[in-house]
């Protein structure tokens, strides 16, 4: 038994599940959206291994029979004014399914503790710093002078991003924004020099690495056609220095599977931004052919990394 | 004293610079219970995969069936091969590409004749190449080149 923690409409969850489907692997998937037929979560640990039985909707799993676990979204929605259930049932039910994972001594993709790191980016840049990579200079501040003089220190050449696990699209500070520095006083901001060169997208899988490099003159690759930008993208083979850094960098940070956001600069070194805990491999495998997710299904089914 | 603080309480990182990535329900929005079979997870998947835009009942998504496939080259491409490396021309739209060697070969081995599997073997046959490697980069090229208009299936 594989357990997918994740709703069936992400295209991530629903792509391992046709792929461990065509493998005629036993599943089940714990939708946050569906409302639970019943709120408890049931099962039992002696400190060291799940015992007996998941009980989850009225249905008992084996704990011993499940083989692995792949970990998108938990979630809860917060209970009605009117005491009504929600999608996704409570924050006690989705704690209670954390907790479980994390008491399964079996492989998880990823573990929740694992991908915290980049919920604070700048923690986590300097977590990447320590495994050997180049990273650009950062300020995070909210202090709008401190913000002038290190776009000045750049010569303007500064992009700006949230600090959190909040998804902010990367933009060039322009002048214009220069002229908005007063609003940093209610939030920090992050600040990094803008490092020119091409975008290399790393998907880390166990001891495997797929690298996509993706050249756009957008500042993020991601959003190109916002702003009328192109986009190409195609399979690389990275230097082995860096590849086995990048393997380094995802056990480092105690992951299984990871998107590592690397750019390659004029001279060739290869800066890295940050580590994807939950990285949205399928944009990248249906655009390049790469077996990204099918590499994930193998790990599933093996049970380990390693072989 | 009264201030006009307002504007000053707008984060500096505007809206639209802050996308809203919720996955959407769909236009069925489809959920599963966690007393759902298999099967009716994966059909329910290959709904979703294909109200997404992707392929989800192509083969890609089996590995055994992707190779059990005979591909060959779309009637509307012209290609020479210069110092082995090939360039081919798509008449549809216009555009260029470069195959390098090896990538040369696997289009001249890509002739309607043989399946992927044979490809695959004939390549790990030619070169001095690990079997998972060059499944890998296999996979790769034809999905590109598919994607690209260069190649279509022959059967299977």
């Amino acid at each position: 038994m594989i357990l997918l923690f994740g709703r069936i409409a992400d295209p991530i969850i629903a792509s391992l599940t046709v792929q461990l489907a065509a493998r005629s692997t036993d599943l089940m998937v714990i939708d946050p959206a569906h409302s639970p037929v019943d709120e408890a979560v049931e099962w039992e640990s002696d400190g060291n291994a799940l015992l007996g039985f998941l009980r989850i909707d009225r249905r008992a799993i084996d704990a011993s029979s499940i083989r692995s676990m792949y970990v998108r979204e938990i979630g809860w929605a917060v209970t009605g004014a009117t005491g009504g259930q929600t999608p996704g049932g409570s924050r006690a039910r989705a704690e209670s399914l954390w907790a479980f994972i994390e008491a399964y001594g079996g492989l998880v993709i990823n573990r929740r503790i694992a991908g915290c790191t980049n919920a604070s980016k700048p923690y986590q840049l300097e977590l990447i710093r320590k495994q050997g990579f180049h990273v650009p200079q950062t300020l995070v501040t909210t202090d709008p002078e401190a913000a002038r003089l290190f776009w000045e220190e750049f010569g303007g050449a500064v992009i700006y991003k949230s600090l959190s696990a909040e998804r902010s699209i990367v933009k060039r500070m322009t002048v214009a924004d220069i002229g908005r520095l007063g609003l940093l006083h209610t939030c920090p901001l992050q600040l990094q020099e803008f490092i020119p060169g091409v975008d290399v997208r790393v998907h880390v899988v166990g001891e495997r690495i797929f690298a996509t490099e993706i050249r756009s003159e957008a500042a993020d690759y991601r959003y190109a056609e916002r702003v009328g930008a192109g986009r190409e993208m195609r399979p690389i083979d990275l230097p082995p220095d860096v590849a086995a850094r990048c393997v380094t960098l995802t056990k480092s940070l105690g992951l299984v599977v990871a998107g590592v956001d690397l750019r390659r600069a004029a001279d060739g070194e290869y800066y890295c931004f940050e580590a994807n805990p939950s990285p949205a491999f399928l944009w990248f495998e249906d655009m390049t052919g790469q077996r990204i997710g099918e590499a994930i299904v193998e790990l599933l089914c093996r049970g380990t990394v390693w072989n | 004293m009264s201030e006009m603080r307002t504007p000053l309480h707008r984060p500096f990182i505007e809206p639209e610079l802050r996308p809203d990535v919720a996955v959407q329900p769909g236009a069925t929005g489809v959920t599963v219970g966690s007393s759902a079979s298999t099967e009716e997870i994966a059909q329910v998947a290959k709904q979703v995969l294909l109200e997404a835009g992707y392929p989800a009942v192509s083969p890609r998504w089996n590995p055994s069936q992707f190779l059990d496939r005979t591909l060959t080259s779309s009637l509307d491409i012209q290609f020479t091969v210069l110092d082995d490396e090939a360039i081919l021309l798509n008449l549809q739209n216009g555009h260029y590409y470069t195959l390098n060697s090896v990538g040369t070969v696997i289009w001249g081995l890509l002739d309607g004749s043989r399946t992927l599997r044979e490809v695959l073997n004939a390549v790990c046959d030619r070169f001095e190449v690990d079997r998972e490697r060059a499944h890998d980069d296999l996979v790769a090229l034809v999905v590109r080149m598919e994607r690209e208009g260069l190649l279509h299936t022959e059967r299977g």
